[in-house]
C-alpha cells in the first residue's frame, strides 16, 4: 500500500461562454450551511444590477486565475486554516454582445489562422469588464474591474470619473483593457472597509508614481505593525484613521487627512483630490447604526451646474458648488455606487456634510452617514493642500470680480492638480502666442504636480496660475500665469498687473 | 583662463516713455494691488474654516472603520 498522493497535479484551466442570466446571483453556488447573511449578498445583487444597466449580454467564465490580491492573503491568513483553501481564484469577463460556445471556439480558431487582430477587436469592442471569483463562500467578490457609465446621467448632469485608469487583462492569448477603478469586497479575514477603500485608492495613485499597488495583505499588516489600540490584527477588526495613515505611508505615499466641517468646506476637497485623480477615503458616521464608522472610497463626481454666489460680499462663484454627488466604491454594495453629498443638521449650531448612498433598484432604502473626514494618498512631494491652493485661488476670483465688472459675480475659480507634463502638452491648445509658448515650454521650471488655479468667465477660461506643488504654502509659491483664450482686450492688462502682483509675469 | 567683465545693462524699454505715463501706469497698478488686498481681506473668513479642517482632533485619529 502507498500513500495517497497529494498535490502534485496542476489545477485545470477551462475557459467557457455563457448567457449573462436574468438572475445574476444563479452563477454563484449558495454554500452549505446555516450562513450568517442573507443569500445571495448584496454585492452580488449589485453587480448584476450594473452589469445589467452596462448591457451585459455574455459571460466567459476563466475557472483558473491567479489573482495577485488573493495569493497574498491566503500567504498571509488562509494558508493557516484548517480548511485547504486553494490559491486561485476564478475570473468572469463581461461582454456587452452576446456570443455563444461555438462562437468563443470559432474566435479562436479565427485567431490560429491570422485573425489574432480582428478577433482581439472583436472582444474589446465588446469588452466591460472582469470579476474575481475568490474562494471563499461568503466574501467571493474580489478585484472587480469595470466600466463605468457614460459621461451624461439621464437627468442631464454630467458624469466625470477622475480616478479611473487603464487595466490590460489577458485571456486566452488576448490582450484586452477595461478603464475603471478595481473594487473589492472585504473578505472580513485580511481585509476590512477600510482596507477595501484605501486598496481602491492605492489602486489608482500608487502606478502614478511607479509604486507597486499595495495588497490588501500588505494594507493590513503594515496599519497594524505600530498602531494596534485594540483588538487583533487578523481576522481584521477594521482600521481607524491613525492606521490608514500609517499603511499609506507604508505605500510609499502621504496621507492628507482633512475634516469634514460643512457642506461647502468637504465639497470644495473631495471636488479638488477627486478631479485631480487622487481617490480619497471617506470616514463615515453612518446615522442608523451607532459606534464604529465606515470607509468607502470616492471614485468620481456627478456635478451639475456651478450655483450662482449668494452672497453679497462675495464678487465670484465656486466651480466645486456643480458637486451633486460622489461615485463611491462601497464594499457593502459594489463598484460606482452613488452618494448624494449634502447637509445634514445635528444640531442649531452643527450642521455637517453627510452622504446619502442609495441602493441600486430600491429607491426607498437610502443610509445617511456623517462625512468626518477624508483620507487621501496622494504622492509625496504634493505637499500643498486644496484648502491652500483654495485661499489663493479665492483671493484672486474675488479681486477678479471686483476689477472686471462684466465679470462681477461671474468670474469661477476651479483647483485641481496636474502633472506639468500633460499641462504642457494642454497649453499647445490654449492659443499663446509663438513667444508665450516658448516661454511656458522652453523656458518656465515647473514641479512635477502643479496646483493649478483656473479662472474662468461665462464662457470660458480666462488664465491658470500654476504654483509649486512641493511647497506648503500657496504664494510666494507661482510659477507663472497663463493666459487663456477668453482673456482678451483691456482686461490682459489687469491680470498682467495681478500676475506681478503674485511675482510672477502673464505668459500670453 | 581671463576672468571677463561683463556690462550688466539696464533693462530699459526700446521705445521712449514719459515719465506721466510711467507714473499713470503705476498709479493703475497699485489699484490694481489694492483692491486684491482688499479681496484677500474680503475672502479670509471663508478660508479660515477650510484651513480649519486640516487640524486634527486626537479623536478622529482613533476613529474606527469596521462596518461590514
Amino acid at each position: 500500500m502507498t500513500i495517497e498522493p497529494r498535490g502534485y497535479d496542476y489545477p485545470h484551466q477551462g475557459i467557457r461562454v455563457v448567457e449573462f442570466p436574468a438572475s445574476f446571483s444563479a452563477l454563484f453556488p449558495e454554500p452549505t450551511g446555516l450562513t450568517e447573511d442573507v443569500w445571495p449578498p448584496t454585492q452580488i445583487d449589485y453587480l448584476g444590477f450594473y452589469l445589467n444597466r452596462l448591457g451585459c449580454k455574455a459571460v466567459m467564465i476563466e475557472s483558473h486565475y491567479v489573482d495577485r490580491d488573493f495569493v497574498d492573503d491566503v500567504a498571509l491568513f488562509y494558508s493557516r486554516s484548517l480548511r485547504g483553501y486553494p490559491n486561485h481564484c476564478q475570473r468572469l469577463h463581461f461582454f456587452s454582445e452576446g456570443f455563444a460556445e461555438d462562437q468563443w471556439r470559432a474566435l479562436i480558431r479565427s485567431a490560429n489562422h491570422g485573425g489574432h487582430g480582428g478577433a482581439t477587436e472583436y472582444l474589446q469592442e465588446r469588452y466591460l469588464g472582469f470579476c474575481v471569483v475568490r474562494p471563499l463562500p461568503g466574501s467571493l467578490i474580489g478585484r472587480t474591474v469595470l466600466k463605468t457609465f457614460g459621461p451624461t446621467a439621464a437627468d442631464g448632469s454630467r458624469r466625470e470619473y477622475g480616478s479611473i485608469r487603464d487595466y490590460v487583462i489577458h485571456v486566452a492569448g488576448f490582450r484586452l483593457r477595461v478603464e475603471g477603478l478595481a473594487f473589492q469586497q472585504q473578505d472580513q479575514g485580511v481585509s476590512a472597509c477600510a482596507t477595501a477603500a484605501l486598496w481602491s485608492a492605492i489602486n489608482k495613485v500608487a502606478p502614478m508614481e511607479g509604486l507597486p499597488v499595495a495588497t490588501p495583505a500588505s494594507i493590513t499588516q503594515a496599519a497594524s505593525r505600530y498602531f494596534l489600540a485594540g483588538g487583533r490584527a487578523l481576522p481584521s477588526e477594521g482600521l481607524t484613521v491613525d492606521q490608514i495613515c500609517e499603511a499609506t505611508r507604508s505605500a510609499g505615499l502621504a496621507p492628507v487627512v482633512v475634516r469634514g466641517l460643512a457642506l461647502e468646506q468637504a465639497r470644495a476637497q473631495v471636488y479638488g483630490y477627486l478631479t485631480s485623480g487622487f481617490a480619497p477615503v471617506l470616514a463615515l458616521q453612518p446615522l442608523n447604526r451607532g459606534g464604529d464608522g465606515h470607509a468607502v472610497c470616492g471614485v468620481g463626481l456627478k456635478l451639475g451646474d456651478v450655483l450662482p454666489q449668494h452672497d453679497p460680499q462675495i464678487h465670484f462663484r465656486d466651480g466645486a458648488t456643480a458637486v451633486r454627488a460622489i461615485y463611491i466604491h462601497d464594499d457593502r454594495l459594489g463598484p460606482y455606487a452613488i452618494a448624494d453629498l449634502t447637509s445634514y443638521t445635528l444640531s442649531a449650531r452643527d450642521i455637517v456634510p453627510a452622504l446619502t448612498i442609495r441602493w441600486p433598484g430600491e429607491p426607498g432604502e437610502v443610509e445617511t452617514s456623517i462625512l468626518r473626514a477624508l483620507v487621501v494618498p496622494v504622492p509625496t512631494k504634493l505637499r500643498l493642500t486644496v484648502a491652500r491652493m483654495r485661499g489663493l485661488a479665492m483671493a484672486i476670483g474675488e479681486g477678479v470680480g471686483r476689477l472686471l465688472p462684466d465679470l462681477d459675480r461671474q468670474v469661477e475659480i476651479n483647483c485641481r492638480y496636474r502633472l506639468s507634463t500633460d499641462y504642457l502638452a494642454l497649453a499647445y491648445g490654449f492659443g499663446l502666442s509663438d513667444d508665450g509658448a516658448q516661454t511656458l515650454v522652453g523656458e518656465t521650471v515647473l514641479s512635477r504636480y502643479l496646483g493649478e488655479i483656473q479662472i474662468s468667465g461665462p464662457n470660458g477660461p480666462l488664465f491658470d496660475v500654476l504654483l509649486d506643488a512641493t511647497e506648503t504654502q500657496a504664494n510666494p509659491s507661482v510659477l507663472a500665469c497663463v493666459r487663456r483664450a477668453h482673456l482678451q482686450g483691456p482686461s490682459e492688462a489687469v491680470v498682467n498687473s495681478i500676475a506681478r502682483r503674485l511675482g510672477t509675469t502673464l505668459i500670453a | 583662463m581671463t576672468n571677463e567683465t561683463r556690462v550688466v545693462r539696464s533693462n530699459e524699454p526700446a521705445e521712449s516713455r514719459s515719465d506721466k505715463s510711467k507714473s499713470a501706469r503705476s498709479e493703475e497698478e497699485q489699484r490694481i494691488w489694492q483692491v486684491l488686498e482688499e479681496a484677500r481681506q474680503n475672502v479670509k473668513r471663508l478660508t479660515k474654516r477650510e484651513l480649519e479642517a486640516e487640524l486634527l482632533p486626537s479623536d478622529l485619529l482613533s476613529f474606527r472603520l469596521k462596518q461590514r
